[in-house]
């Protein structure tokens, strides 16, 4: 049932400047009214200039209750970096809810990237002035 | 503000080989975009290009076949976010929730209400959601007695609703 369900994106300009932002259509067969994470701040995404942003996708039904990129930019501020800071969310979602499936993706003010996932193999692509074009990083479970 | 000077700049990430989304908010932000201009590009592309089905309009039917966007962008200078939620009738996404950002103090527009609110800020709408695809997918679930779905705890559990409590279970 699970696919490739979101996409968040962060971007860092020329500025040194962080944005990011979700688009989804949700959850196919989902309750009418139902809301996922893709709307939610600090669960789909976050972004602080200070510090870094971050992007998640997956059941966003359970991912919602933990908010996982605000964690990870907070952890990312007290000193973590991406991978660490990435896992470190999944890890929270995973103790309570051990089947869930989903994915986030970190990186910092300085472009340091990196990606944890839990249930499902996750790819996430990247664009930088070393790169002639996108390039995909496949992290697994 | 300090200019902060970096080889690592600009930079894209973005969940999943979107590759045609990503080189979308690459073009932008090389090209000297801000940082929310280059994500909402990204993100747009995806919609238009229906990523997987699962962004933009035509794809995750609910239980009555429609299709619904949820979309947020977040600036992390100012720390400003919009948001569209179980959005209606409006195919693009990410520039409602960047609309809700620009053009309101608000932080989350829902359902009908972020429809007309985007719509008078200038998007194309109201219109069908729906695909051929969204179409023949709802309906061959509900050929299949509705499975599955997200409801528990109901009856019947294992059949199309009408849905209600079930008390043994409760």
């Amino acid at each position: 049932p699970h696919n490739h369900d979101t996409i968040s994106m962060a971007v860092i300009d020329k500025m040194g400047h962080i944005a990011v932002g979700t688009s989804t259509n949700g959850a196919t067969f989902k309750i009418p009214g139902r809301v996922g994470d893709g709307p939610i701040v600090g669960s789909s995404a976050y972004a602080d200039d200070e510090v870094g942003g971050c992007g998640a996708t997956g059941d966003g039904d359970t991912m919602m209750r933990f908010l996982p990129c605000y964690q990870v930019v907070e952890s990312m501020r007290q000193g973590m970096k991406p991978e660490e800071a990435a896992k470190d969310a999944i890890s929270r979602i995973t103790r309570k809810f051990p089947d869930f499936v989903g994915a986030v993706v970190a990186v910092d003010k300085k472009g340091s990237h990196a990606g944890a996932c839990h249930g499902w193999t996750f790819q996430y692509s990247v664009q930088n002035p070393d790169m002639d074009d996108v390039q995909v990083f496949t992290v697994l479970p | 503000a300090e200019l902060v000077r970096s080889d690592k700049f600009p930079v894209v990430v973005s969940t999943w080989p979107f590759l045609e989304a990503v080189r979308a908010a690459w073009r932008a932000v090389d090209n000297g975009s801000s940082a929310v201009e280059a994500v909402v590009e990204g993100c747009s592309a995806c919609e238009e290009l229906r990523c997987d089905g699962t962004v933009g309009p035509g794809g995750s039917p609910n239980e009555n076949g429609e299709t619904m966007i949820d979309a947020l962008v977040m600036d992390g200078v100012t720390m400003e976010v919009g948001a569209v939620a179980a959005m209606r009738y409006v195919k693009d996404g990410i520039r409602a929730a960047n609309l809700v950002m620009k053009y309101s103090q608000h932080t989350l527009l829902a359902g009908e209400g972020a429809s007309a609110f985007a719509i008078s800020m200038g998007l194309p709408g109201p219109m069908n959601l729906s695909s051929p695809e969204s179409v023949k997918k709802w309906s061959d679930w509900k050929e299949n007695r509705c499975q599955p779905n997200f409801r528990k705890n109901v009856v019947p559990d294992n059949d199309c609703g009408p849905y209600k409590p079930n008390n043994g279970a409760m």
